[in-house]
């Protein structure tokens, strides 16, 4: 007990030290606390329920999405929003929910785990709920493969935590699959008009779990979600308690049964990661009790806030800049699928160079021949400005995925950008930047937009 | 020319497109893709190629026990000549038994494993290990990326594959990486290493008969000899 108040204090310090010399603070208090103390969390004391957000993709709009229904419904709940979702990241978020004699000032708790580190996390976490949004690829270094992920949060989770699963997802809803815990399900019916996803490089249920039989997929949204199931042992996906059946784009609704009956919500963004989201969320709110009318009022405001995503119109150029996550194939996909569907011609600028990569090597171009380059193949990306150290790479993975050599031009250094893109290729000019890249992408945005206004005033 | 391809939807870590660019590379070859359950063509041909990538741990185990029916029928093989890749962790079929150290710290289990070479893998499921390579092997220079859960140990020196300048070996402190015994080659190496490494490519190609020109074979040249300098340059840190 020595050890934690010496520790204790010691975050507590380090923590208001930090805050006042404007840093975010989010992770290192954390460590020294667990330096001192490795049972650090156990002893703190939590809110009376913790509810948790893991998977590989959605957990930070999950987390938003329940802080603000729950604040909105009168409970006070703490988070880890600003911080870090690793070990050291929640030492620093529960020493910030109590007082100084260790008194927890939060009804809930709300905690973005990272998968990865979960087992360390729920070794002294006891969440009263967990949800798992959905196990995709990784970064390979990292996390390996989803089943490593799976089996990994399967050995930690208590075995009274409630489980909220995705239904639609082979892997991630077979998490704890032989244990005592009770499950709930999400999912998404194959909604109006969405035809089957396009092929991927990556479906991670390509032999069944179960006893490695070829599958089938009856509805293939993308990578492994969907209709899934085993034509040799019967390995199908569960049904889902919770099932969006529909959504009206142009009123803004998703349209959800709960056990059968039917509820209307504000639909707070059209992408399927987005209504995953928020149809886990609305799982575990009316698990704690909040009804779809209190739920559905609370999302009447809500938005989605993008920090991957920043858009601008500069005269006849409409001007994106979309974060890449690094190493992450399945985001890249997403963001590849994203740039093909954007309306009209564009012009696409790669700004992968991950600084953090370069420093422990930087040829691991797996990512790259995981992820579906194919898309920008389309007709309608007209050029793709490939900048940094590895862009004779990516010109020859965009060969191979049929994109033609004429429309491609590769180069060092990123700031020559600004010389070399010619905005009347396209109406739209995307630059795709790595998650590390982010300041240096502020100083390229701002120097693009200034040659897109030149661009502008010189074709008046 | 007839290539086998197994367990191709097993693949993890971007060898998915080692067996793509070989069908790249060779657009007249027959290719013949194995299942986990199906019996591998290789049971009853001969196949020109065989090619195996990485795929998690428990596929790994399925392809072990899927093989192992065939496993003096791959020996025969083996002695015969017949090109063989292994890439990834599909290196650990090759030893005698897998050891895993589980996630927790303290289960351990024992795999049987195929036993074509005298060396076994050992895995720490809680310990994930990654380093980049440069290295050198059938005369040409070989760059590539390793990650993994654990190394191959007691493999003779005279089954070593790439002979390592930079990073680690088959197993940390060992000079060579991977295992090579007539025209079988098996490397930890990913990235993809087919497509990361055309002077191997074409090597290995013309040696199982097929003297190509590699899909923009410019291209691919001119990246990979940028990623060979930087390999090679000794003042870069964060190679090895």
């Amino acid at each position: 007990m020595l050890r934690f108040i010496f520790a204790f204090i010691l975050c507590k310090a380090s923590y208001a030290a930090l805050r006042l010399m404007g840093r975010r603070a989010s992770h290192t208090p954390g460590r020294i606390a667990l330096h001192f103390c490795p049972n650090y969390i156990h002893y703190l004391k939590k809110p009376k329920h913790i509810l948790c957000v893991t998977g590989t993709n959605g957990k930070s709009t999950v987390c938003n999405l329940l802080e603000d229904a729950l604040r909105s419904n009168g409970y006070t709940v703490l988070d880890n929003k600003f911080g870090s979702n690793t070990e050291n990241g929640i030492a620093v978020t529960l020493t910030r929910g109590v007082s100084i004699f260790n008194r927890c000032k939060y009804d809930d708790c709300v905690l973005e785990v990272d998968e990865r580190s979960s087992p360390r996390i729920f070794k002294n976490i006891h969440p009263d709920y967990l949800i798992v949004v959905d196990l995709f690829r990784d970064s390979c270094k990292r996390n390996a493969h989803p089943d490593y992920i799976s089996d990994l949060i399967t050995s930690a989770v208590p075995d009274d935590t409630v489980l909220i699963l995705n239904a639609d997802d082979i892997i991630g809803s077979r998490v704890c699959i032989n244990g005592n815990n009770r499950r709930i399900h999400f999912g998404i019916l194959p909604l109006d008009g969405e035809a089957a996803g396009e092929p991927n490089i990556i479906n991670d249920a390509g032999y069944c779990p179960v006893c490695g039989a070829v599958t089938e997929f009856g509805f293939r949204r993308y990578h492994h979600i969907g209709q899934f199931r085993c034509p040799v042992c019967g390995l199908q996906n569960p049904s889902a308690d919770h099932i969006v059946t529909a959504i009206d784009r142009e009123k803004n609704e998703m349209y959800a049964t709960h056990n059968g009956v039917a509820y209307t919500y504000p639909l707070i963004q059209a992408s399927t990661f987005n209504i995953y989201n928020e149809i886990a969320a609305i799982s575990l709110l009316l698990e704690l009790g909040l009804s779809p009318e209190q739920i559905a009022e609370s999302f009447k405001n809500i938005k989605v806030t993008d920090s991957r995503y920043y858009e601008k119109q500069i005269g006849d150029v409409k001007f994106i800049s979309h974060m890449v996550k690094g190493l992450n194939p399945v985001a890249f996909s997403v963001v590849s699928n994203y740039v093909k569907q954007i309306d009209g011609d564009k012009s696409v600028f790669m700004f992968l160079d991950d600084s953090v990569d370069i420093k422990t090597g930087s040829e691991n171009l797996t990512w790259y021949y995981e992820a579906d380059l194919e898309r920008l193949a389309d007709d309608s990306v007209k050029h793709i400005y490939i900048s940094g150290f590895r862009a004779e790479d990516m010109k020859y993975r965009l060969l191979l995925a049929g994109v033609p050599a004429e429309r491609m031009t590769t180069f060092h250094e990123p700031a020559d950008i600004t010389e070399i893109a010619d905005f009347s290729k396209a109406p739209t000019f995307i630059m795709l930047f790595e998650l590390y890249l982010y300041d240096e992408q502020m100083k390229l945005r701002k120097a693009l937009e200034e040659k897109i206004e030149a661009y502008g005033r010189e074709n008046k | 020319m007839t290539v086998e391809i197994l367990f191709e939807k097993a693949y993890l870590f971007g060898d998915e497109f080692n067996a793509e660019y070989l069908r790249r590379c060779l657009p007249d070859a027959e290719f013949v893709c194995t299942d986990l359950r199906d019996k591998p063509y290789f049971a009853e041909h001969t196949p020109d190629i065989i090619y195996m990538g990485a795929m998690s741990e428990r596929n790994q185990l399925r392809a072990i026990e899927a093989l192992m029916p065939y496993r003096d029928r791959l020996c025969e093989l083996v002695e015969q000549g017949v090109h063989m890749l292994f890439t990834g962790n599909s290196v650990d079929v090759l030893g005698t038994h897998i050891h895993v150290i589980e996630a927790d710290g303290k289960t351990e289990n024992t795999h049987k494993a195929l036993g074509l070479f005298p060396c076994h893998a050992e895995l720490t499921m809680n310990k994930r290990f990654f380093c980049s390579l440069l290295g050198n092997a059938c005369g040409c220079d070989i760059v590539g990326f390793k990650t993994q859960f654990g190394h191959t140990y007691e493999l003779p020196e005279e089954y070593g594959f790439i002979r390592v300048e930079r990073g680690k070996g088959i197993y940390p402190g060992a000079s060579m990486e991977g295992i090579h015994k007539n025209n079988l080659y098996a490397t930890y190496l990913i990235g993809p290493i087919l497509v990361m490494n055309p002077t191997f490519t074409k090597f290995f190609l013309k040696s199982a008969g097929a003297d190509v020109t590699l899909p923009f074979e410019d291209v691919s040249m001119k990246a990979y000899e940028i990623r060979l300098a930087e390999f090679k340059d000794r003042s870069r840190t964060g190679i090895g």
